[in-house]
């Protein structure tokens, strides 16, 4: 795995509780939600192959 | 890798200004809605006092008005009767609802005696002014939420382009 996909999701996670900060300060909750879904949901599809290719490696491990 | 910073420093520019430009656009429609203002009370006062004729008084205050308003009452001074419609086609940043209110006034300029004709602008003046109050507050929090905005998600896609 590349180690670049762990520094990109942290960038992701610092950038999105800043804007999280932003936009409630500024009274719009519903769209901080929203933004925190976002990056959640931008990262899940970054490492949804990498969880993927984990569970393969414990089935294969344990002869599941 | 030269080209990649390149693109990302681009992309972070753009959102940057994006978000200097809509931060601005609150500014901006106060700054319209004042104009505006100083225009009604110098129409107020070209009624009131100076007792000129509805296409005298617009075509004195065409004179001492910014742009886009100095055409809008250059076109008024031609056609007194098409307040409601010019108003309606003003290119300026003022909001649809800013328009809607202002247009009101269509029904009574050039109608009644010079007392109703006061008092309806007197009445767009007093929302004018609530509409500016709420704009002060409001833009105080809204410039800095889409400057850092503008700045951070710029940001955010060029990692997630990367």
């Amino acid at each position: 795995m590349d180690i670049t996909v762990v520094f990109q999701i942290a960038a992701v996670g610092i950038l999105v509780a800043v804007l999280n900060q932003v936009l409630k300060g500024a009274g719009r909750d519903d769209q901080a939600t929203m933004t925190t879904l976002a990056g959640l949901i931008v990262v899940l599809f970054w490492i949804i192959s990498h969880i993927s290719d984990l569970f393969g490696t414990v089935q294969n491990l344990f002869q599941l | 890798m030269f080209l990649t910073i390149i693109g990302g420093a681009l992309v972070c520019l753009s959102t940057t200004l994006i978000g200097i430009y809509l931060g601005g656009a609150g500014g901006r429609r106060a700054k319209d809605l004042l104009e505006f203002k100083k225009s009604l009370i110098l129409l107020k006062s070209q009624i009131d006092y100076a007792i000129y004729t509805l296409p005298q008084a617009f075509s004195h205050i065409a004179q001492r008005v910014a742009p886009p308003l100095d055409n809008f009452y250059r076109r008024l001074a031609e056609a007194p009767d098409g307040w409601s419609d010019e108003i309606l086609q003003l290119k300026s940043n003022l909001h649809k609802d800013d328009l809607v209110n202002i247009s009101l006034l269509g029904a009574s300029l050039g109608q009644g005696d010079a007392d109703v004709q006061i008092n309806s602008i007197d009445m767009v003046l007093a929302t004018i002014d609530d509409t500016l109050g709420q704009l002060t507050v409001k833009n105080k929090t809204d410039t800095k939420m889409y400057r850092s905005l503008g700045v951070v998600s710029g940001l955010l896609i060029t990692i997630a382009l990367l």
